[in-house]
């Protein structure tokens, strides 16, 4: 086991790669995860503030988006 | 419409050298940057003569991007642009011909002053000769890319530095091969493969250039 | 109907997909730690730094898939005006950065060791480099426009441009390379690898793969979130003008 925490010498080196990729894939897998909980429920508290509207609403919102 | 293209082209370089056009100031860059290595290396030629080619390069392609933002922006901004594409020419023929336009205006003076530049560096006859048709062969690439990167971004007010963010990278092939080029005299390689790879660029981005600066231009007139 | 009709199907697959995509991402991922880090043996010349192999050439791998994935939304934005297209291509990029990213960060830290430089104009760091620029240049265009549908198309454009670049890249960088570094002792990833390195090498890019599904698949459905988010509240603002 200690002999492959010191990685015969090279320890620094792998385990900073290792710690590098974790960080990042962490990072941007939480990030990536909050960002679209927190906007789909916005985009349901709106749709659910919105009131059903009219036909004529729905064509100018389609070429708004 | 091959009147309407030599027509565009001729207009063009019109532009470049009339009151306020770019293609002197683009000239005085070149001289200047070349200008400022020595002191940054050394002023003699062991320091100079190897890195004479890398030099003028570079020069050549910053000269290059100096001069892009205008490409499309003012023909744009004035309304030609508009103007222009209810004439004869298809939008890619247009791009082509304003990168012709381009090339002959601002950089090809400065290849027919490169074999000045290269007796500042200390390069040596041959390799400046070499110099002088890798960049024949080479620049061309370096509007054409321009002129698409240049389309991409002709509404924006500040465009120049996405523009150098966009274009520079796609550079680097042209600058290997032109760098080769001059280098293979003295060193390692082949003139002539390093000489066909760059006009290789440049055709395979005479196709591509003006089809992705068309699909461009179109979106920033709609 | 693109707009409301295709996402919402597209959401409904994404959300077939992601219980599988997520878990087996976890699992590979634990899986090959193991195999990466305690099951395989050390090389026999480079020792225990050819571990950082196990994550340098997935993040590589990655690094060009994301383009592709770019290029190819790119391509149908520009061909069919696919409406998720856009979408698939904005949210791919920054992953891709990542990856590119990580491959040249493992990549310069291996490098260490083994060329005794933080740094070494390596052919495949050097073209990892520049794609690195890429992706900037890409990411920067997508955020220089106001008009979404515009920036879209842009961005597609350039994606389609620098594909077709990348090869003519690697190839220059190659080229250059060979002229400048006589036989180098050791490469990076090279195409010599010795069986017993295998089976961690590959359920690594197995984990990998699924981990950029999962990341893909969350950012679509983030990025469609907004883009709706953007339609209703002009909706809003429609009615209360209307109601007024």
């Amino acid at each position: 086991m200690i002999d492959m925490v010191a990685m015969d010498g090279y320890a620094p080196y792998v385990w900073t790669c290792y710690g590098l990729v974790l960080v990042v894939l962490l990072y941007l897998g939480v990030s990536s995860w909050l960002k679209q909980k927190n906007l789909i429920a916005h985009a349901k508290e709106l749709q659910a503030a919105t009131p059903r509207r009219p036909r004529r609403d729905r064509e100018t919102v389609k070429g708004a988006s | 419409m091959l009147t309407a293209f030599l027509a565009l082209i001729k207009r063009d370089i019109h532009l470049g050298y009339a009151q306020g056009g770019a293609a002197g100031l683009v000239i005085a860059f070149y001289a200047v940057t070349v200008t400022l290595f020595p002191f940054a290396v050394g002023p003699d030629a062991e320091s100079l003569a190897p890195i004479a080619g890398g030099v003028l390069w570079i020069a050549a392609l910053l000269s290059a991007l100096l001069s892009l933002d205008r490409l499309f922006q003012a023909d744009f901004e004035d309304g030609a642009l508009e103007a222009l594409t209810s004439g004869p020419l298809p939008l890619g023929l247009m791009a082509l011909a304003k990168a012709i336009a381009h090339w002959l205006s601002m950089l090809l003076p400065l290849i027919v002053l490169s074999p000045l530049f290269a007796q500042l560096l200390h390069l040596d006859g041959k390799a400046t000769w070499v110099l002088v048709f890798a960049l024949l062969c080479g620049t061309p690439a370096l509007s054409l890319i321009g002129a698409a990167a240049s389309a991409l971004t002709v509404a924006m007010r500040r465009g120049g530095a996405l523009v150098a963010l966009l274009v520079l990278p796609l550079y680097i092939p042209t600058l290997i091969f032109g760098v080769g080029a001059v280098e293979a005299v003295s060193g390692a390689g082949s003139v002539s493969a390093n000489l066909s790879l760059l006009a290789g660029v440049s055709l395979i981005f005479a196709v591509m250039g003006p089809l992705a600066a068309a699909g461009a231009l179109k979106l920033a007139l709609e | 109907m693109h707009w409301f009709a295709n996402p919402a199907r597209f959401v409904r697959l994404a959300d077939k997909i992601l219980p599988v995509a997520f878990p087996m991402t976890l699992v590979l991922m634990g899986a090959g730690l193991y195999l990466a880090l305690f099951a395989s043996p050390a090389d026999y010349q480079q020792g225990d730094s050819v571990r950082i192999m196990y994550i340098h050439v997935p993040s590589a791998y990655l690094a060009l898939f994301a383009y592709m994935v770019m290029a190819a939304s790119g391509f149908s934005t520009l061909v069919w005006r696919h409406p998720l297209a856009d979408v698939a291509g904005k949210a791919a990029a920054p992953i891709g950065l990542c990856f590119t990213g990580l491959a040249l960060a493992t990549g310069s830290i291996w490098g260490k060791p083994m060329w005794g430089t933080w740094w070494e104009w390596d052919a495949r760091l050097t073209s990892m480099l520049v794609l690195f620029f890429l992706y900037l240049g890409y990411i920067a265009l997508w955020g220089a426009f106001e008009d979404r549908s515009k920036a879209a198309r842009a961005a597609a454009i350039l994606a389609l441009i620098g594909v077709i670049n990348i090869p003519i890249i690697k190839f220059s960088v190659d080229w250059w390379t060979t002229l400048h570094q006589p036989a180098s002792l050791f490469r990076m990833g090279g195409p010599t690898i010795d069986p017993s390195m295998r089976p961690p090498l590959y359920v690594m890019l197995a984990a990998f793969q699924f981990y950029f599904i999962t990341i893909w698949l969350w950012r679509i459905k983030a990025e469609l979130a907004s883009v709706r988010i953007n339609a209703l509240r002009l909706q809003l603002i429609r009615v209360k003008r209307d109601a007024s």
